[in-house]
C-alpha cells in the first residue's frame, strides 16, 4: 500500500486505477448508502478520488488509508446531504412501525427475513444513524475507526449505533410480537 | 427500575457486540432475571444480524473509466489554472519593474528641463495598465471559454 501511496504522490494514474478498482464496491455502496441515489453516488464517487489526488501530499501515512478516503466521502455526502436537506442530519421524521391492517404475522414474519424490506427501513434512518449502522455492520469497522474517520468521539459514535438501531426495532416491532404470538 | 432503563440503554450496542466486560457481565446477569430485556436484545441481535446481508448494490461498469477521465481533466485544467497564475505574476511584476523604468528615464530626460515630466509619466503609465488590464480581461474570458468547451466535448 505505502508503495502505491508513493506513486499516486508522483501522480501515477495506473496506481490510481488499481487503488480504485481495490475500493469502488465498499466506497461506492457506501455512498448510495448515504445518498440513496446511485447516480449521485456515482458523482461522490469520482469527486472522491479527485479529492485524493489533490490532497494525497497531505495524506499523513501514520493514518489508515481506509479511514482517510472514507473521511473524504463522508465529507462529500454530507455537504451533499445539507444542501439536499438543510435539517439537521441526525434527525427525520419517526419511522413509521412496519404494520399494515391487511398483513397476517406470516407475511409480517416473511417480510422482516426479506432484506429488501431492511434496506427500505434503514434508508427511513436520518443519515447520521444510517451512516454508522453501514460502517459498523457492512464495513464492519470498529467503534474506534468510525469515530476517526467522522471526526467525532467515541461516545457519540455508540450514541448514534444505539439509537439507529432502536430505531430499527420499533420500525419492526410489530413483526417481532407476531413472530411470538404464532 | 433505574437499573432495568440502564441496562435497556445497553442492549444496542450489546447487539453489536460493542461492550466493555463489566457491561457485558451486567447485563447478562439482568437478562437472567427480566425476559423483557432478553426478548428485546434478540430482536435487537437479529436485526444485526441482518444488517450484514443486505443486498449491495454494486457499482456500475463504467465507474473506473469515467473516473479516471474526470480525474485526469480536473489535474489538467488545475495545472492550466496554476501556470496561468505564474503568468499573471510575472506579467504583473513586469510591468512594474517597467513603469519604474519609465519614471526613472522621463525624470532623467525631462526631469531637468520643464516641471511637467510627472505628467508624461502619469498619462504613460496609466495608458500602458489600461491597456494590459483591457487585454487580461479579454484572455481570462476567451479561456474560460475554451475550458467550457472541452468540458462538454468531453463529457
Amino acid at each position: 500500500m505505502d508503495a502505491e501511496i508513493e506513486r499516486l504522490r508522483r501522480q501515477d494514474f495506473e496506481a490510481l486505477s488499481t487503488l480504485i478498482l481495490r475500493y469502488q464496491q465498499r466506497l461506492f455502496l457506501y455512498l448510495v448508502r448515504m445518498t440513496q441515489d446511485p447516480s449521485t453516488a456515482d458523482d461522490l464517487f469520482q469527486q472522491t478520488w479527485i479529492r485524493v489526488m489533490e490532497r494525497i501530499g497531505q495524506y499523513d501515512q501514520d493514518r489508515s488509508f481506509d479511514g482517510w478516503l472514507f473521511s473524504i466521502a463522508h465529507n462529500l455526502a454530507i455537504d451533499y446531504l445539507r444542501r439536499r436537506e438543510p435539517k439537521s442530519l441526525d434527525e427525520s421524521e419517526p419511522v413509521e412501525p412496519l404494520i399494515c391492517p391487511t398483513q397476517n404475522a406470516l407475511t409480517q414474519l416473511l417480510s422482516l427475513e426479506r432484506s429488501e424490506v431492511l434496506a427500505v427501513a434503514l434508508a427511513g434512518l436520518p443519515p447520521l444513524y444510517r451512516e454508522v449502522l453501514v460502517l459498523r455492520f457492512e464495513e464492519e469497522m470498529k467503534l474506534e475507526e468510525i469515530a476517526d474517520l467522522l471526526g467525532t468521539p467515541v461516545s457519540t459514535v455508540k450514541s448514534r449505533l444505539t439509537r439507529g438501531l432502536e430505531r430499527l426495532r420499533k420500525y419492526f416491532e410489530p413483526s417481532f410480537t407476531e413472530k411470538i404470538k404464532a | 427500575m433505574r437499573k432495568h432503563r440502564t441496562i435497556q440503554g445497553l442492549l444496542p450496542l450489546a447487539a453489536a457486540g460493542e461492550l466493555s466486560r463489566e457491561e457485558q457481565l451486567l447485563v447478562e446477569e439482568h437478562l437472567r432475571s427480566c425476559p423483557d430485556c432478553a426478548s428485546e436484545l434478540a430482536q435487537l441481535q437479529h436485526l444485526a444480524g441482518k444488517l450484514h446481508l443486505l443486498p449491495q448494490p454494486g457499482p456500475p461498469s463504467y465507474l473506473l473509466e469515467r473516473t479516471l477521465r474526470r480525474v485526469e481533466q480536473q489535474m489538467t485544467a488545475s495545472a492550466a489554472r496554476r501556470s496561468e497564475s505564474l503568468l499573471l505574476i510575472m506579467a504583473v511584476s513586469m510591468g512594474w519593474l517597467f513603469t519604474l523604468a519609465v519614471w526613472a528615464l522621463s525624470s532623467y530626460l525631462l526631469g531637468g528641463r520643464d516641471g511637467s515630466w510627472w505628467l508624461c509619466f502619469v498619462v504613460s503609465t496609466v495608458l500602458s495598465w489600461s491597456t494590459a488590464g483591457v487585454a487580461a480581461v479579454l484572455l481570462s474570458c476567451q479561456q474560460r471559454i475554451e475550458r467550457r468547451t472541452y468540458a462538454l466535448a468531453s463529457q
